[in-house]
């Protein structure tokens, strides 16, 4: 009951951020140099009534803030208007790349997690051994390499040399098995630095629970240190780990677009990469907007996960 | 229940002539007690910098590669030449020193690329992009997120809130894409790119120093100097952002390595210095199709030199963290992004 | 044969500063169904001989000497037998029990576990037999108490959940560990009145506690803790009335009164060693208004003080080697100020 009551109220606390989102990414494209209609003009003859029409129909005679009105309107209801560079929606190319980059932002924070939770837990136990010592390098090596070197590095060594995997996705339904056996490269290039950094907050976190007095108790009661770890210990852990989790969201989405070029993957990222160099600027609208909310949700999630976690945020 | 005492009294014992302890004297010097002791710190932080040989490593290692960027080709200021050496062999932007695509040789160390370019000579000269991108533009995030985070944790009120409300928004984009749409809105070159990192920089700065403000502001010196009718100009410049900055240079530190990075993605994706500049991001750009032909060394080389780069401004900022803090322990390592304290600052 | 039989136990803590020699060379037994009271300033090495005996002390601390309970070496048990004994036969219980409790799981399922560990109950008998410990330990209303997380629970709700987790294995013994410090006087009185009802002749009691008052009202024995090494040992009463050692003396030195806040063993002057480097001969010398050369010489052995050799003490007064005389005696004061005599027997 009280978790429902805190999670309205986290909730609501979102809307102005979501707000000022919103205006943000809309005077993002009112700074740019010219108008829509400029470009919607550049390779043909402007009469000025085709001018005056399109002004129109992007409402650019109207006030700015109704301007704002108008648009926020139009997206509320997932219309973002049409390309620059094609007639098709914005909104049909966002629903083809959207699962694109869910899969891979999804599968990469999988992979982060698995490799950087359990991993951290060993160094912790083992404070100063060997396993400690290895994950500390393994993670400052992983959190200095450009994640798109990585990539490369991969492909040379997984698609060229032991042609082990495909170099360019395979034309295949994104949940065919070829494209998930696709994703695992990436996947594992775009989750290594959050791996590394999993990785050293779970050790980090998991020593300092250790020092505390319940783990005494736990052991008192005759649980195997198993039990004590895996129970105890690393669920109060994990509640650091998941604030965390939720700001590497926002990693992981950087990272996406620059890892879905290197592969060639379809998503969100290479669609904003290619719209601003074709000054397709409707879509780099649409997807910083998508991208600044997925942040935001993200950051909801993590604050219901977190209470979730910990009971003594219920209040 | 048996006790011994009970209904008995008062126990005295006789004959026995401790004289009370004189409570122990609490001689620990207060690290924090004044502005001169923020300097002390910042001493003592300097001598535990130097014992920490990794650290240390880690400098030595920028230092030779600023050295080298610099050395690389002669340096002019306007007409004049002011550093006359060249390292490099050939110069980096020349095309057709050699045949496309020349593996290493003694020659060319580092191969060619697909215009007949030294890769050697382009990686050593790549680290004044790289080197001076990051330093430029995490001092000019520190110009204007720690002035904005003083004034929001001291002023308070409206100025807080109308700054901490725009960080707010600003952080729900991700540091990449808020710098890629920006240069998109403004256009690509070196100071629209320094620019764009610095806009989304400047944010966590002023966040993390907000926070440090609020719980300086609480210490015994602050409130004796208001007290006392000190300007709080004064006690802003004076006593509670030296003792406040710690973190944020610890941060900034460590940000170096992440902006490097993300200039180098941008370079990658064709969205930083303009395409064949000698960056060793936009190097990595025509990665992918050398990797298939198997001139693997046009991908390898200016990789290592940004791995290398950010590793050792890492290992500086971990040491750097170490000798401000030495309770943080090994453990709290922070890598990329300045994503990661959002949290703390508000808590 | 006594149910717990400790012998020359040696508790070592490898630490930057050196090696610390936390418990050096102690030794004691504890009867089936006594009570035993384990007394001395912070540092003595209270608390890492009773962790000691359940094999819980941090990665840094090393054992020597022999443990043994019920006629088993707990020194030599490996892991799974001293899990078995751990909440099974010896109960625990903290200090400080809201840190003691895991904040993420209820207080229910926190002892529910430890009744699955020791018993074959399991799922709802184990939680049944949860909310019983817990109406055993008088907490009002158990079975919606179970379902609550430790931080609804007060510090003198926590402490007797705590109790009720140490019973879940139906222990021969319980260690308690300043189970009464940082507690309201009232939760105090309440708590000792519980542990004073469950102690019976199948529940021996080891309470450790800087608190003379705490353990006078408690115990059947005492053991003075000194530096790591036990100063005097005496039936309560004669401890109390007639204390043999100049360092017990000085404890006593103000009224061990239960609920009294004020630390009554910082009366004595000094502090103690530092158990790195602790002072040669008697390590109470330095502190001792009674001390001659010879105690910076010999370290005195726990020496009979009378015939029965049931009152302890180490002072060199015991063994012949004091040249002066221990003159301080114990006064029983009434309220109204007069003094009954110097000896109360």
């Amino acid at each position: 009951m009280s978790l429902r009551r805190y999670v309205l109220r986290r909730a609501l606390l979102t809307l102005p951020v979501l707000f000022g989102v919103s205006v943000f990414t809309f005077a993002l494209v009112k700074f740019l140099p010219g108008t829509p209609v400029d470009y919607l003009l550049q390779f043909q003859e402007a009469t000025p009534e085709l001018r005056a029409s399109l002004r129109a129909q992007y409402h650019l005679d109207e006030p700015l803030y109704r301007q704002y009105a108008l648009w926020l309107w139009d997206v509320l209801h997932l219309d973002f208007g049409d390309r620059v560079v094609s007639d098709r929606s914005v909104r049909a190319a966002l629903a083809a790349r959207l699962p694109e980059t869910l899969a891979l932002g999804g599968a990469a924070l999988l992979v982060a997690l698995l490799v950087g939770v359990p991993t951290g837990v060993l160094a912790a136990v083992n404070r100063g051994g060997p396993i400690d010592e290895g994950s500390r390098i393994a993670a400052l090596a992983g959190i200095a390499t450009p994640n798109f070197w990585l990539g490369l590095l991969l492909i040379l060594l997984f698609g060229v040399h032991l042609n082990l995997v495909p170099v360019i996705p395979p034309v295949a339904p994104l949940f065919a098995p070829e494209s998930l056996a696709f994703l695992a490269l990436p996947a594992i290039t775009l989750g290594t630095a959050s791996a590394a950094l999993f990785t050293r907050l779970t050790r980090s976190a998991v020593g300092e629970e250790l020092r505390k007095e319940y783990v005494r108790t736990a052991r008192a009661k005759g649980l195997d240190e198993r039990t004590v770890i895996v129970k105890h210990v690393l669920r109060n852990s994990l509640i650091s780990v998941v604030t965390v989790a939720a700001v590497q969201v926002a990693v992981l989405l950087d990272g996406a677009v620059v890892i879905e070029r290197v592969f060639s993957w379809p998503g969100l990222g290479r669609l904003l990469v290619r719209a601003i160099l074709q000054r397709d600027f409707p879509v780099v609208q649409a997807v910083v907007l998508l991208v600044a909310v997925g942040v935001v949700v993200a950051n909801l999630l993590a604050d219901v996960v977190y209470a979730w976690l910990d009971p003594r945020i219920r209040y | 229940m048996k006790d011994p005492l009970d209904g008995r009294g008062r126990l005295r014992v006789r004959g026995f002539d401790g004289t009370d302890a004189a409570a122990a004297t609490d001689t620990g010097d207060d690290a924090d007690a004044a502005p001169t002791a923020a300097t002390d710190r910042w001493r003592r932080a300097w001598r535990r910098f130097r014992r920490d040989r990794v650290a240390v490593a880690g400098l030595v290692v920028i230092g030779i590669m600023a050295l080298l960027a610099i050395l690389a080709r002669p340096v002019e200021v306007g007409d004049v030449v002011v550093q006359p050496l060249a390292l490099a062999p050939y110069d980096p932007a020349a095309s057709g020193v050699a045949d496309p695509y020349r593996p290493p040789s003694l020659s060319h160390p580092f191969g060619t690329d697909w215009a007949g370019r030294d890769v050697f000579s382009r990686v050593l000269y790549g680290g004044r992009y790289s080197l001076s991108i990051g330093a430029i533009a995490v001092a000019l995030a520190l110009a204007v997120g720690v002035p904005l985070g003083a004034l929001a944790g001291y002023v308070g009120g409206w100025v807080d809130e109308t700054i901490m409300r725009l960080v707010d928004v600003l952080y729900a984009f991700p540091f990449l894409v808020l710098a890629i749409a920006l240069v998109a809105t403004f256009g690509q070159g070196f100071w629209k790119l320094v620019g764009a990192l610095v806009a989304v920089g400047w944010i966590g700065y002023a966040r993390l120093l907000r926070g440090e403000v609020l719980s300086v502001v609480e210490r015994e010196y602050v409130l004796a100097a208001r007290a006392l009718g000190v300007r709080d100009r004064h006690i802003l410049v004076r006593h509670v952002v030296p003792n406040a900055v710690a973190p944020v240079v610890v941060q900034a530190t460590l940000n170096v390595g992440t902006v490097v990075l993300s200039a180098a993605a941008l370079g990658f994706l064709g969205l930083g210095l303009p395409p064949g500049t000698a960056e060793w991001g936009s190097m990595l750009s025509a990665g992918r199709d050398t990797l298939v032909g198997g001139e693997w060394w046009v991908t390898v080389f200016p990789g290592l030199a940004i791995f290398l780069f950010v590793l050792s401004i890492n290992l500086v900022g971990d040491g750097v963290r170490l000798a401000l803090d030495p309770e943080s322990g090994a453990d709290t390592y922070r890598g990329r992004g300045t994503h990661h304290d959002e949290r703390e600052g508000d808590r | 044969m006594a149910l717990l039989e400790v012998e020359d136990l040696v508790v070592r803590f490898y630490t930057e500063g050196g090696v610390v020699r936390a418990v050096d060379g102690l030794s004691y037994t504890l009867d089936r169904g006594e009570r035993l009271g384990v007394v001395g300033e912070s540092g003595a090495g209270k608390t890492a001989a009773a962790l000691a005996v359940l094999g819980l002390l941090d990665e840094s601390g090393r054992i020597e000497g022999e443990i043994r309970f019920d006629g088993e070496s707990l020194t030599a048990a490996d892991d799974d037998r001293l899990q078995a004994i751990r909440g099974g036969r010896i109960g625990t219980v903290f200090q400080d029990p809201e840190a003691a409790l895991n904040p993420v799981y209820t207080v229910g399922e926190q002892i529910a576990e430890a009744v699955r560990t020791h018993t074959d109950r399991d799922g709802a008998a184990a939680n049944d037999r949860a909310v019983a410990l817990l109406d055993r330990v008088g907490i009002p209303d158990p079975a919606t108490r179970a379902d609550q997380y430790p931080h609804e629970f007060s510090g003198g709700m926590a402490q007797r959940a705590l109790v009720a987790m140490a019973l879940a294995g139906d222990p021969d013994l319980l260690i308690a560990d300043e189970p009464t410090t940082g507690l309201d006087v009232t939760v105090q009185a309440q708590l000792l009145e519980l542990l004073d009802d469950l102690a019976t002749a199948d529940l021996a009691v080891q309470l450790v506690s800087h608190d003379l008052g705490v353990v006078a009202e408690f115990c059947d024995r005492v053991l003075v803790l000194y530096a790591g090494q036990a100063v005097e040992r005496a039936p309560v009463d004669d401890l109390f009335y007639e204390p043999k050692h100049p360092y017990t003396a000085g404890l006593l030195r103000s009224v061990p009164r239960i609920g009294d806040s004020r630390d009554r063993l910082s009366a004595l002057s000094g502090t103690t060693p530092d158990l790195s480097a602790p002072p040669p001969g008697c390590r109470f010398h330095p502190r001792c208004p009674y001390a001659e050369d010879a105690c910076t010489k010999h370290d005195p052995p726990l020496a009979a003080t009378d015939d029965s050799g049931v009152h302890r003490a180490a002072c060199l007064a015991y063994t012949g080697d004091l040249s002066g005389e221990l003159t301080f005696s114990v006064d029983v004061v009434d309220d109204d100020g007069g003094a009954d005599g110097g000896d109360s027997r």
